[in-house]
């Protein structure tokens, strides 16, 4: 008997936990419950000014120095502002977010139209164009660590590497137009 | 003594009770709301019934910013349901927006779980489409911050719900409010707000391909490439265009042998295009109707003697891929070896930086009017005569401006910090700081991390051809959402292998190494070398914009890929990788291709059906799928040189799900997503993405 009343014990506890927490969590469930839960309103905040987009909008931050062309119309948003366009087929204008605004920082000097070329180094690439064939690249300046530079050539491939303008970087001591090989 | 007969267990009474108690538990377990209470509704007072003191909703707030006109009311003329409705009428505007938010208190915002999605949902009526579904939520270091937009909601007088499926919620939040946003001159009204957790149960994954299941495998295809893929672009129909122009090979280019073919993934064939001019170091990329704005390229290599360096050619075309062939269009007003080509989000395109026909600096900006399918002269496009380097990667804002990301090919960066923001509108360029090691960055690369929505951006590696020191492992980030954008420093490159299998050292990382955007919103990361042209470096790994970690150890190209190498996504969820230049003047013509670890976990989702390939800005576009996924995006195919590709672009696409049935929701910002081919990706529950289907944007 005893066996039975703790069986019977269990199972009717477990059966009136199931209804009490069926019903509960079917009366939290619905929405806009009768009986609203217990809420606390937030601490007050500034009506115009929710973060993220707390910051106003930044004001014009360059000198117009160069106009819009109307042949050069600007890419959607260019404005930079947030500012949104008219919607176009009915739809909804760009939505633009307040980012990256940069207050306090000041744009680069403007330059002038130039008067001279912008000169580049002629072996842009790395390459010291003054030896190999035409599809080789000798670096102008080795590897940290490189001691022997014929050395490292052929340890990447490089053989009769031809000297086809000046040995700045002395590899060819006999004189022959080949680097590397004396 | 009498044998009792044994008692039976329960009495028929009792088994009477019993069964009572049981179909009770049974006929509540069916009634309430299952899935551990997976459709209760988490917000408060989301009805907006309950009000204050001031007879404004408790639990939400007067929001917005900007300059605009507006009112908000409690209306009680025929709300949805109950007594209220929230009404915001904006009527004039000239910046910011307005919308009740939820109240950013630990009493009012709901709980979420990282990692769990949700689908936000709201009855409205607008008379503008000028609104949107927008999410911020509590980081627990950061505190407040903007996590997302969802979906832009359609004029309409009658009450209508909007359900948005949430991505996954990052890591370190607790806590997630959103409200409705208007932006526009009109009314919008709204009622009856719900959240309720929708994440679907991660089905059991097995994979039994060894290694391959977290590193992922390479092939190395059994044919070669018949040109030199120094540039390479996925197209509209999922090819690949694989321009050489004389391809690094000045006897090439003496006899005036340019290459371009045109690779099919699915047949592994090629057919060779007529190459009109030496293209070889051009920019290029999509314009919106998938052909391809190739500019500028190589009028000369460099003389022996230094009297010349590299010419930039001015010549344009446009490559067709209905057709495969080249067209020419106007000139360039400057000479352009190694310019930026970014596409903007009116279609038109800013190429920047490069080398002239005589060998000296672009300093103009020259800029591509999609409309009138012609470059502007120099005295049509705003000026600022500022010289950006060769190969600069610059990024599309969101708001049209172009970030300077600092990674570039050769020398060094750009004097100052390294980095900008460049206003193509007013001419401002304003530094941004943090970068490091700004003359190291030569032959990095630089990614728009996924989302794009989250304005991120992750600058990897690089080295400097003029000091030739090793390359770093250094990587940068930088959050574009900021107020004052600044870089930090990001995890370092894993270190890999050099040839022979010399480990690295703990400084040594790479430069030229390429950043590949998966359809899972990870970024693999794969190639480079130690050096300018030599020592490649065996290394590849993950990097996962969720958690800002690398995941070492994927499976490495068994080709080495340094200088005029490449890597890109397939349509079909692979990477595909080309190229190899090194200094003794070969090229590697093998091709690699990579199946990340996911397409080793099971059955792959389907897209079933599209509703329309075309695909508006703010729209929501139905598609059909053959069971559940957790994910949808845009990935913009790549137009990759020289470890740069500023236009890759992952674009989520909140999902506003109905069983198979799912409704994509496309910003309304086409600097998020500027016009063009786009391929579609869905992701299961597996973790798996689906083959691409192309989609127009725009």
């Amino acid at each position: 008997m005893s066996r039975l009343k703790l069986i019977l014990g269990v199972l009717g506890g477990l059966g009136v936990l199931v209804v009490v927490g069926g019903l509960a969590v079917a009366a939290l469930a619905g929405p806009d419950s009768a009986a609203p839960r217990t809420m606390v309103a937030g601490a007050p905040r500034p009506s115009d000014s929710t973060w993220p987009l707390n910051a106003p909008p930044l004001a014009p931050s360059a000198p117009a120095g160069t106009s819009m062309s109307p042949a050069a119309p600007a890419a959607t948003g260019a404005a930079g502002a947030g500012t949104p366009e008219a919607p176009r087929d009915g739809g909804a204008a760009p939505f633009v977010q307040d980012f990256a605004r940069q207050p306090g920082v000041k744009p680069l000097p403007r330059k002038p139209s130039p008067k001279a070329k912008l000169s580049m180094p002629a072996f842009a690439d790395g390459c010291d164009h003054a030896y190999g064939d035409r599809n080789q690249c000798i670096p102008l300046v080795f590897p940290p660590g490189t001691t022997d530079k014929c050395a490292w050539l052929a340890e990447h491939g490089f053989k009769d590497v031809a000297v086809v303008g000046r040995d700045r970087q002395r590899l060819d001591p006999d004189g022959d137009r080949i680097a590397c090989n004396s | 003594m009498s044998r009792t007969r044994p008692l039976p267990l329960f009495s028929r009474k009792d088994r009477v009770r019993i069964a009572q108690v049981l179909v009770l538990a049974l006929v509540l377990a069916l009634l309430v709301p299952g899935r551990s209470s997976a459709a209760a509704n988490l917000l408060s007072n989301g009805g907006l019934e309950s009000v204050d003191a001031t007879s404004f909703p408790v639990c939400w707030e007067k929001s917005g910013w900007g300059d605009s006109a507006h009112t908000f009311e409690v209306t009680h003329t025929a709300p949805h349901s109950g007594r209220n409705a929230m009404k915001i009428t904006v009527s004039a505007i000239s910046s910011g927006d307005r919308k009740a938010m939820m109240l950013e208190n630990p009493s009012c915002a709901p709980n979420v779980t990282p990692g769990h999605q949700y689908d936000a949902s709201v009855w409205y009526k607008t008379t503008t489409a000028n609104t949107v579904m927008t999410v911020f939520r509590h980081d627990v270091a950061q505190g407040w911050v903007y996590w997302t937009d969802l979906a832009t909601l359609p004029v309409t007088s009658a009450w209508t719900q909007k359900t948005v499926r949430t991505p996954a919620v990052p890591p370190n939040t607790d806590q997630i409010v959103w409200g409705v946003t208007i932006y526009g001159v009109g009314t919008l009204q709204t009622d009856d707000y719900a959240l309720t957790d929708a994440t679907q149960a991660a089905p059991g994954t097995s994979c039994s391909a060894g290694a391959a299941c977290t590193a992922g495998a390479w092939q190395v295809m059994p044919f070669d490439s018949p040109v030199r893929g120094i540039h390479a672009v996925v197209l509209k129909n999922g090819d690949v265009l694989l321009v050489a122009g004389s391809g690094n090979d000045p006897d090439a280019f003496a006899s005036g042998t340019f290459k371009t073919a045109v690779y099919r993934p699915s047949t592994g064939t090629f057919t060779n295009v007529a190459t009109p001019a030496d293209l070889f170091c051009a920019g290029h990329v999509q314009l919106s109707d998938g052909r391809v704005l190739i500019m500028g390229g190589n009028k000369d290599y460099p003389a022996a003697d230094g009297s010349h360096g590299y010419k930039g050619l001015k010549d344009s075309y446009i490559f067709d891929p209905d057709t495969n062939a080249y067209q020419k269009v106007n000139d360039m007003s400057a000479g352009s070896w190694y310019p930026s080509a970014t596409v903007m989000g009116n279609g038109d395109v800013i190429a920047l930086g490069g080398l002239g026909e005589d060998s000296s600096g672009t300093v103009a900006t020259q800029y591509f009017n999609a409309a009138q399918q012609r470059w502007l002269g120099i005295g049509e496009a705003n000026q600022t005569w500022s010289f950006w380097g060769l190969y600069p990667s610059m990024i599309l804002m969101q708001d049209g401006r172009l970030f300077y990301s600092g990674s570039h090919v050769f020398g060094n960066g750009l004097p100052g910090s390294g980095a900008s923001i460049y206003h193509y509108g007013t001419g401002a360029i304003t530094p941004v700081i943090g970068l490091q090691r700004k003359d190291e960055r030569d032959q990095s690369m630089s990614v728009l991390l996924p989302p794009a929505q989250d304005q991120r951006v992750l600058t990897l590696g690089g080295g400097n051809i003029d000091s030739n020191p090793d390359a770093s492992r250094l990587t940068d980030l930088i959050d574009l959402k900021q107020a004052n954008p600044v870089y930090q420093p990001g995890p370092l490159l894993p270190t890999g292998k050099l040839t022979g299998g010399v480990p690295q050292t703990a400084t040594q990382g790479k430069m030229y190494v390429s950043a590949v955007l998966l359809p899972d919103g990870k970024v693999f990361e794969t190639g480079g070398g130690l050096h300018n042209r030599a020592d490649p470096v065996y290394e590849a790994s993950m990097f996962d914009p969720v958690t800002n970690k690398f995941t070492a150890g994927m499976a490495t190209d068994p080709v080495p890929r340094t200088y005029h190498s490449s890597a890109f996504l397939l349509p079909d969820g692979r990477v595909m990788a080309v190229g190899n230049n090194p200094g003794d003047g070969s090229f590697d013509m093998r091709i690699s291709v990579y199946s990340p670890p996911y397409l080793f976990k099971g059955g792959r989702p389907q897209i079933l059906t599209v509703a329309t390939r075309q695909w508006a800005y703010g729209s929501t576009n139905q598609i059909t799928v053959d069971g559940p996924i957790t994910r949808a995006a845009l990935i913009r195919p790549e137009a990759v040189t020289h470890s740069s590709d500023p236009n890759q672009r992952y674009v989520d696409l909140p999902m506003s799900v109905s069983g198979t049935t799912v409704g994509l929701n496309l910003t309304s910002n086409p600097n998020l997503a500027p016009p063009g081919w786009y391929m579609l990706f869905v992701t299961g529950a597996n973790g798996v993405p689906s083959v691409a289907q192309w989609v127009h944007v725009g």
